[in-house]
């Protein structure tokens, strides 16, 4: 036996040699195999395959840490530290009124970032808007706007990957207002 | 601080479990064993996943970084080296989605193979046959779709389970097994032109 039928047994006999097949799987895998020699030759191969694979893969030289590597990136981590966006849970009752404050700013500056965009480029209405618009402490303590921005929407990712929806959005909104400037 | 010899995959013990702890109020050389512990794992991985030998040294470092960052987090549910896996994994994804895939084809690294194999002993025939394997195995991997070959990558080379799998990646475990098939099948088909060959030469030989 060696039809269309095997496809479907093919993705068996690779949990099979994984010894991830249980239960009715398992007895109709086994109950085919006996029959069917293409799907008994798949399953030696597979087999054979997933020995070779790490056995060559051993003799290839990786790359190790160079020496020092763990007490370079422990220092810039702790050095790091104090420009943490996402917070520790000790503080994340500080970090929420920092948030709101940040949000506050973000707000003013999506706004104004409209507003310039609606004024002719040089006028004195434009230079009036940029002299007086205060991106806040977040901004100021980040070095420029851009690195701001930036530092965002890297927050923005980690927040997602980490699983903390309210700072994704909080951070998404941050990179994206001034994005499209 | 000593740490003591927790089993990768079974969960924190308690020696991890205080250094992580220790970190997390600030504690550099308790961060720094838990570096140590697991950078070798770490940059294994980048570079089974990760072509290109200029950037394993970044994206290491970065996922440190980032679990250092992220270190109030983790809840110890899931074993570090796990969430760690997790952090790198994320990392070389974007760093192939802004390089445009691992770069296929790439020039072999000059160091990748040749020392290991020379030192591996066994005839020449071994030696060629294990170097030869290796470049089509390496560039069979590049051409993966890269979900494919996270999934042989983790699955044959790394030896999780399939529920560390799952967790890693955050997909089930229908969807990891359907994928280590998938990926294996066609590195199979990829390598088969290869097997033949060599079948072709050694019948000739003889």
């Amino acid at each position: 036996m060696n039809d269309a039928r095997c496809e479907e047994y093919h993705e068996l006999v690779s949990a099979f040699v994984d010894e991830r097949l249980d239960g009715p799987d398992l007895l109709r895998l086994e109950t085919h195999l006996e029959a069917c020699g293409g799907c008994r030759t798949f399953e030696r191969e597979l087999r054979h395959f997933k020995e070779l694979l790490p056995a060559v893969e051993a003799f290839r030289t990786l790359r190790r840490p160079p020496a020092g590597f763990a007490a370079l990136v422990a220092a810039r981590a702790v050095r790091e530290q104090g420009a943490l966006t996402v917070p520790f849970p000790a503080a994340r009752a500080r970090g929420r009124w920092v948030g709101m404050v940040a949000a506050a700013a973000a707000a003013a500056l999506f706004f104004a970032w409209s507003w310039q965009r609606l004024l002719p480029v040089g006028s004195p209405e434009q230079k009036f808007a940029a002299r007086s618009f205060s991106p806040g402490v977040e901004v100021a303590e980040a070095g420029s706007m851009d690195t701001w921005m930036r530092e965002h929407a890297m927050l923005a990712r980690e927040s997602t990957l980490l699983g903390h929806a309210e700072e994704a959005e909080f951070a998404s909104f941050n990179a994206g207002a001034v994005a499209g400037r | 601080m000593s740490v003591t010899n927790d089993v990768p995959g079974s969960g924190a013990g308690d020696g991890e479990r205080q250094l992580v702890e220790a970190a997390r109020r600030g504690d550099e050389r308790a961060f720094e064993a838990l570096v140590l512990k697991y950078q070798d794992r770490i940059y294994r991985l980048i570079q089974r996943l990760v072509s290109g030998s200029d950037v394993i040294d970044d994206l290491a470092q970065e996922v440190f970084i980032r679990a250092y960052r992220s270190l109030g987090d983790f809840k110890g549910e899931s074993s570090l080296y796990t969430w760690l896996y997790k952090i790198a994994l994320n990392l070389c994804r974007n760093h192939y989605r802004t390089r445009g895939r691992r770069p296929a084809h790439e020039e072999l690294d000059e160091a990748d193979g040749a020392v290991g194999m020379e030192a591996a002993g066994g005839t020449p025939e071994d030696e060629v046959f294990r170097r030869e394997f290796w470049d089509h195995l390496r560039l069979g991997l590049d051409e993966l779709p890269a979900e494919q070959r996270e999934a042989v990558v983790f699955c044959d080379l790394e030896g999780m389970s399939y529920e560390e799998m799952a967790g890693v990646i955050g997909v089930p475990i229908g969807t990891v097994r359907s994928r280590i098939f998938r990926g294996r099948r066609a590195l199979q088909e990829r390598l088969a032109p290869f097997h033949a060959a060599r079948a072709g030469a050694q019948g000739r030989a003889t």
